[in-house]
């Protein structure tokens, strides 16, 4: 389990996730997390929330860099994800108390009143939405 | 007229500093990209989520 790392899931391509799982199978011992991991997690979790427009503006002018958390960018981070591999993909929405879970064709919406469970990749691993929200 | 992009490589995403403000980076197709640093409730939504996984691999594996 992983947080704040950078996966170079695809040729330049490299996305900082807000969670991640990769099997212990997947890992190698040459993966080194200082840099950017050659490896595809198989589960990515994204929290949304507003981004600072002003914040992302000022950044983006001194590094020439994009601001991101755009829904284009969701749209297109999700897709990527997909691509390179990722089996599912969890999307957390605390305005909507709600869970969008994405894989390879197919998505569902979770609300507080389902749970969240994901026993291809994590077997046993089973919570209720509204945990994630309190 | 279009608007040209500055193509980096991941070591050159690796080298920038990363921003006073907070925050960071991530590469798409070779295009820098920058993350606003995540808010109060979102680590609260990160921490709790990865403590849920965490603690469900550790129970998976105790029971073998």
């Amino acid at each position: 389990m992983l947080a704040d790392t950078w996966f170079e899931i695809l040729p330049a391509v490299v996305r900082a996730p807000d969670v991640v799982f990769v099997p212990r199978a997947a890992w190698r011992p040459e993966l080194d997390p200082k840099h950017a991991l050659k490896v595809v997690p198989a589960l990515m979790v994204e929290v949304l929330a507003s981004s600072d427009p002003e914040l992302s503006r000022k950044i983006a002018l001194e590094s020439s860099a994009r601001p991101a958390r755009t829904p284009r960018d969701l749209s297109k981070r999700l897709r990527q994800y997909l691509e390179a591999g990722v089996l599912q993909v969890w999307v957390l929405d605390p305005d909507e108390g709600e869970a969008d879970v994405y894989a390879a064709g197919s998505l569902r919406t979770l609300t507080t009143k389902d749970r969240l469970e994901a026993p291809a990749i994590l077997p046993g691993f089973s919570v209720s939405v509204a945990r994630l929200f309190e | 007229m279009l608007a040209t992009k500055t193509l980096h490589s991941v070591e050159d995403m690796e080298r920038t500093p990363k921003p006073e403000a907070g925050g960071g980076y991530e590469l798409d197709e070779g295009e820098l990209i920058y993350l606003s640093p995540n808010s109060m409730e979102q680590w609260e939504i990160i921490h709790r989520c990865y403590h849920l996984l965490q603690n469900s691999m550790e129970a998976h594996t105790r029971a073998g």
